[in-house]
C-alpha cells in the first residue's frame, strides 16, 4: 500500500469556514496566514462564443464547470496578477479549442485577500463559497486555495502533503470533489480530509468531547466520541454571528441611525451624544454584497468593544444597573449603550425572546444550552456522562466577555444529573483557528503518516477512496 | 574562538537598496555601504579554466568580475571554485552529465554589482549587460544574481576574507518570505560564503527595536510595495500584515506626469524627461507633501540634473498624492490610510489603542517632507473625533522616532531598522545558542533555520 513517508517534509494544513480561512504548515502553533474566505467578483462584459482571444493579457475567460467534477485549468496560470493586485481567473485547458457549441457564460476577476476585498471597487461583489458548511462555489473555492498556497505560503504542492478540514455533516459528493481538486489540479503528494469537530477535541486535548463551534454563519455541536463524530448527535443551527450583527443593524435602524462605513466617509466632525452625525460622504456606488460586507466590518467592531452577556437570565432591572459602554460609529455617531449591549448576545441563550422580527426559519431556533443538551440526548446514554465532562467551545462567536461563564451556569441550571466541565481556551487563536490546530498536530505525528491517501492510492483506486479512508 | 563585534555584519537587501555594515561597536551611525539592489550580467562564451569542477545548473557560473580585480582580491573575493548548486535539485543530474561532457565550451555569466556594475555599464553595451533587479515585488526571483550581489557587499566592500571569515551576518528578511527561502539563503552564506554564523531577523521588528518600542505599527514605504506591520510586545501579527502594492515608484510615475505638465520646466529643462529624472528631482528634496490647509510655497524651487539648472513649480506639492488616491496612477488598490485601517482592524480590539499611539512611518519614500504629518492628520480625521468615543477607539495618534540618544540617527527614520539590527547583533552574536553556528548548520542542514531563529 502506499503510505507517505516523508517525514521531514511539513504538511500543508488548510481549514475553510465560512468566515476565514486558515493555512500554515503541520506542527505550527498558529496558521501562517488567516484571510477572509469570501472573494470578490467583478464581472466584465462577456462576449458571444470566442476561443481565441486567450492572449487577451487582462481578462481571461472563465467556463462555467459546474457540469463535471474537475475544473480544466492550466495550472501554469494560476496566480498571476494583473496591475491591481486580482487574480486573474485560470484559464481553462484547450481554451483555444472550445467546441463551439459550449458557451462562454462569464468572464470576470477574482480578487482574494484582506487587501483585494477591502478595496472598493464600484462593481465588485462579494461572495463566499461556503454555505451551511458545505462547499458552494468550487470556482471560488479555488481561487481561494490558489491564494493560499501560491500567493501566502508561497510553497510547491507538490512537495507538499495536503490536509483539510470539513463539516461533520459534509457529504461524499463534496469530499470526492475535494480530493479531485487536491489530486488533479494541485498535484499534492498526500492528502486527508478530517473533521473539524474532531480536530477541536484533539486540539483541546481530549479524544471525547461535545463540541460547540459557534461561528459566523452558524452554530453546532458535534459529540465526538473516541475520535469518531456521533452523527446521530450532530445539531445545527443558522444562528451565529452574523445574525447578531444583523440584529444590531436592525437595532439601529429602528432607532433611526445609520450604519456607514469607513470607504463612503470623506470628512467628519464631532457631534455631542446621541446626534445625528454631521458628515460629508464620497461618491463611491457600490455593490450591495460590498457594502453589507463593509457594514458588517463595523458592527463586528462594536460587538467586540462594546457587547457583554449577562451572568445569569437576563433580568431588565439588573442589566440596567450596569455601567454603559460609549461607542463612536465611523461617522461620526456616539452614544452610550446599555441594556442594548447585552440583549445582543443573549440571543444566542433565548432567542425566542431576543430575536427582533425573524424568518420563518429563524423561528425554529432553540437557545444554545438546549441545543447542546438536545445533542448529548441524542447519543446513546453511556455517552453522555464523558460528553456533559468534556464540553469544548470554539468559534469567534463565543468570544463575547461572559459567554464562557454563563453558558456553564446554562448548563447547570438545567435539571439533570450530569457534571458539566466546559472547556474554553481563553487564547484568542486557539478559539478561531481549533480546528486548524487539531489539524496541525495530527498531521505532525508519526503515527498519522500511516493514514494519508497518497497519489498511488488515488490513482488505483480514483476518488472514492476518500469515502473509505477518512471516515 | 569568540566573536568580535568589530566583526558582526548586518546586511539588508531591498527590492531597490542594500544596505549593509561591519563593526556594532559604535550603533549610531548610518549602514556602511548602500548600494542600489541592481545586478549586472554578462554572459561569456568563453571558458575560464580555473573552475576545477562546478556542480551547477547549466549554463551559470557565478564568479566575481576579473575586469579589476587585483591579485589579492582575487584571492578572496573573486571566488572561482568548487559551486553549491543553489537550485533545487531538478537541474543537478544534467549538470553533472553536461560538465562532464563540455566542461570546457560552456557559457558562464560574470554578474557585476555596485561600483563593478557602474564600471561595467560604461564598458560594456546593452546588448551584452543586462541589468536587472535580483528581487521583485519582495521575492528573490534570481538567486544566482542575488548571490553574486551579497558576494559583492560581503567580500568586495565590506572587506570581509571567506577564507578566514570570522564575520556572523544578520541577515534582515522581509516578513513574507517562505520556508525554502530562508533554508536557502543558510544554505548560500554557510556553504559560499563560510560565515560562522547566521542570523535571520525580520524588517519590521528591527525598525521597531530602532525606535526603542515592542508594540508598534510599521509602515514601510518601500520602492515597490508599502507593508504595514503591526507588532504587538515583540510579536507581528502576521495576520494583520496589509501589503499594498503603492510606493515610491509610484510616486515616480505620478511625478513624471506632472513635470511633464509644467511649462515652464519643459521650458528651461529642454530635453525628454523619464523616470530617472523624475526619481531624482524626488530624492532632492523639492518634493513636499502639505496638510489640507496649509498653503504653498508660490516660488518655485532650484534643482538641477545632469549639469542644468532649472527650478520646479507647484507640481512638486502634488507628487506624494497618488498615495493617498491611488486613482491617479489608475490603480485600484486601497490607499495608505485604508490600508493602515485594515491592519489595525485585523488586530484584536483591546490592543489598538497601544498600536495607533505607536505609529512608526518609514522606508526611502518617507523621507519626502511633509509625509508623516499628513499621514497623522489623514488618520486623525479617520479615527473617532467625537468627546463620547469607545474604550477601545482612539482621537489621536502619536508616531515613534529614533531616540535622541543617538544624534547622528535621531532624524533619520529610514536608518531606524538598520540601527534595530545592529541592536540586536551586538546582543546575539556573543553567545553561540542564540545564533545558527557552524555546528548546528553541519548538524542539521539549512532546515535549522526554522527551529532556531524565528
Amino acid at each position: 500500500m502506499g503510505t507517505y513517508g516523508g517525514d521531514e517534509v511539513a504538511a500543508l494544513v488548510l481549514s475553510v469556514g465560512h468566515t476565514w480561512t486558515q493555512a500554515g504548515y503541520a506542527g505550527e502553533d498558529t496558521p501562517k496566514s488567516i484571510f477572509p474566505t469570501s472573494v470578490g467578483w467583478v464581472d466584465l462584459p462577456a462576449e458571444a462564443d470566442q476561443g481565441d482571444d486567450a492572449d487577451n493579457s487582462e481578462d481571461t475567460q472563465m467556463q462555467d464547470v459546474t457540469q463535471d467534477g474537475a475544473s480544466a485549468s492550466d495550472s501554469n496560470h494560476i496566480g498571476k496578477k494583473d496591475a491591481d493586485g486580482g487574480d486573474v481567473a485560470p484559464q481553462p485547458v484547450g481554451a483555444g479549442v472550445v467546441p463551439s457549441k459550449k458557451k462562454i457564460t462569464k468572464r470576470g476577476k477574482y480578487y482574494v485577500g484582506d487587501g483585494g476585498i477591502s478595496c472598493w471597487r464600484p462593481d465588485m461583489e462579494i461572495k463566499s463559497p461556503m454555505k451551511d458548511g458545505l462547499v458552494e462555489d468550487w470556482d471560488a473555492l479555488e481561487q481561494i486555495w490558489d491564494h493560499a498556497f501560491l500567493k501566502r505560503l508561497r510553497c510547491d504542492p507538490t512537495e507538499h502533503p495536503l490536509i483539510i478540514t470539513e463539516s461533520a455533516w459534509n457529504t461524499r459528493e463534496i469530499r470526492e470533489k475535494l480530493t479531485e481538486l487536491a489530486f488533479e489540479k494541485y498535484n499534492f503528494p498526500a492528502f486527508f480530509v478530517a473533521k473539524d469537530a474532531v480536530m477541536t477535541a484533539f486540539a483541546a486535548g481530549r479524544p471525547h468531547a461535545l463540541v460547540v463551534d459557534s461561528g459566523g454563519d452558524m452554530t453546532s455541536v458535534v459529540p465526538v466520541y473516541d475520535g469518531y463524530v456521533l452523527r446521530k448527535g450532530i445539531m445545527r443551527q443558522a444562528l451565529g454571528g452574523d445574525v447578531l450583527s444583523d440584529q444590531v443593524l436592525q437595532q439601529f435602524k429602528a432607532n433611526d441611525v445609520e450604519v456607514t462605513p469607513q470607504y463612503l466617509i470623506a470628512k467628519k466632525s464631532p457631534v455631542v451624544v446621541g446626534q445625528k452625525p454631521n458628515v460629508v460622504l464620497r461618491d463611491r456606488p457600490a455593490t450591495p454584497s460590498f457594502h453589507k460586507m463593509m457594514q458588517m466590518r463595523v458592527l463586528h467592531d462594536f460587538k467586540e468593544s462594546v457587547c457583554q452577556v449577562a451572568e445569569s437570565t437576563y433580568n431588565e432591572q439588573n442589566i440596567n444597573t450596569r455601567p454603559q459602554k460609549p461607542y463612536e460609529l465611523p461617522d461620526g455617531y456616539n452614544f452610550n449603550f446599555g441594556a442594548e449591549r447585552f440583549k445582543v448576545p443573549e440571543i444566542m441563550f433565548n432567542p425566542k425572546e431576543f430575536l427582533k422580527n425573524p424568518t420563518s426559519e429563524q423561528e425554529n431556533f432553540v437557545g444554545l444550552p438546549k441545543l447542546i443538551f438536545n445533542s448529548a440526548q441524542s447519543c446513546d446514554i453511556d455517552f453522555r456522562p464523558t460528553l456533559f465532562g468534556n464540553v469544548v467551545l470554539t468559534g469567534g462567536n463565543t468570544l463575547f466577555p461572559g459567554f464562557a461563564d454563563r453558558l456553564h451556569w446554562e448548563l447547570n441550571s438545567i435539571p439533570h444529573s450530569y457534571k458539566v466541565k466546559l472547556h474554553a481556551p481563553g487564547n484568542t487563536v486557539e478559539r478561531k483557528c481549533g480546528s486548524w490546530l487539531g489539524g496541525s498536530i495530527m498531521a505532525s505525528l508519526g503515527t498519522f503518516h500511516q493514514l494519508w491517501i497518497s497519489r498511488k492510492e488515488y490513482d488505483e483506486t480514483g476518488s472514492s477512496i476518500v469515502n473509505k479512508k477518512c471516515v | 574562538m569568540a566573536l568580535r563585534e568589530e566583526n558582526f555584519v548586518v546586511l539588508h537587501s531591498g527590492s531597490w537598496n542594500t544596505k549593509a555594515g561591519i563593526n556594532v561597536v559604535d550603533t549610531n551611525k548610518p549602514p556602511h555601504v548602500t548600494i542600489r539592489s541592481l545586478v549586472g550580467s554578462r554572459t561569456v562564451a568563453s571558458e575560464l579554466t580555473d573552475i576545477a569542477e562546478t556542480e551547477t545548473a547549466p549554463a551559470t557560473t557565478t564568479a566575481e568580475t576579473t575586469s579589476e580585480a587585483s591579485a589579492s582580491e582575487a584571492a578572496n573575493g573573486a571566488d572561482i571554485k568548487v559551486e553549491k548548486n543553489e537550485q533545487a535539485a531538478e537541474g543537478t543530474a544534467e549538470a553533472k552529465d553536461q560538465a562532464k561532457e563540455n566542461e570546457n565550451s560552456k557559457p558562464q555569466t560574470i554578474y557585476y554589482s555596485g561600483s563593478a556594475l557602474t564600471e561595467a555599464m560604461q564598458q560594456y553595451p546593452e546588448s551584452e549587460l543586462t541589468v536587472s533587479t535580483p528581487i521583485q515585488d519582495g521575492i528573490v526571483k534570481d538567486w544566482a544574481a542575488m548571490e553574486a550581489l551579497w558576494r559583492h557587499v560581503l567580500f568586495r566592500e565590506l572587506g570581509i576574507k571567506r577564507s578566514r571569515n570570522a564575520s556572523p551576518v544578520l541577515m534582515v528578511v522581509p516578513t513574507d518570505w517562505t520556508k525554502e527561502e530562508h533554508e536557502r539563503i543558510t544554505q548560500i552564506f554557510f556553504e559560499n560564503f563560510n560565515v560562522p554564523g547566521l542570523y535571520l531577523a525580520e524588517e519590521p521588528l528591527m525598525t521597531l527595536y530602532g525606535c526603542a518600542a515592542v508594540t508598534g505599527l510599521v509602515i514601510d514605504i518601500g520602492h515597490n510595495s508599502t507593508e504595514i506591520t503591526p507588532i504587538l510586545d515583540t510579536q507581528i501579527q502576521r495576520n494583520a500584515i496589509q501589503s499594498i502594492p503603492l510606493a515610491g515608484s509610484d510616486v515616480d510615475k505620478h511625478f513624471l506626469e506632472l513635470l511633464k505638465g509644467d511649462a515652464q520646466l519643459v521650458r528651461e529643462y529642454g530635453e525628454p524627461m523619464d523616470l530617472e529624472f523624475a526619481r531624482h528631482l524626488k530624492e532632492s528634496g523639492v518634493c513636499q507633501v502639505l496638510n489640507k490647509d496649509e498653503k504653498e510655497n508660490k516660488t518655485r524651487a532650484q534643482a538641477e540634473y545632469n549639469g542644468k539648472k532649472f527650478t520646479v513649480g507647484s507640481v512638486r506639492y502634488k507628487a506624494a498624492e497618488v498615495l493617498f488616491n491611488p486613482d491617479l496612477v489608475g490603480k485600484r488598490v486601497q490607499t495608505l490610510i485604508e490600508a493602515i485601517h485594515a491592519a489595525q482592524y485585523a488586530c484584536k480590539a483591546e490592543k489598538r489603542q497601544s498600536l495607533w499611539e505607536s505609529i512608526i512611518v518609514t522606508g526611502g519614500t518617507c523621507q519626502i517632507k511633509g509625509l508623516q504629518s499628513r499621514i497623522e492628520s489623514e488618520l486623525s480625521e479617520s479615527l473617532a473625533v467625537s468627546e463620547n468615543f469607545g474604550e477601545f477607539q482612539v482621537r489621536d495618534v502619536k508616531f515613534l522616532k529614533v531616540p535622541d540618544y543617538f544624534p547622528a540617527l535621531k532624524d533619520s527614520i529610514v536608518h531606524a531598522g538598520f540601527l534595530g539590527s545592529e541592536i540586536v547583533a551586538k546582543l546575539i552574536f556573543p553567545d553561540p545558542r542564540n545564533y545558527i553556528n557552524k555546528v548546528d548548520y553541519n548538524e542539521s542542514g539549512p532546515s535549522v533555520v526554522h527551529t532556531k531563529t524565528f
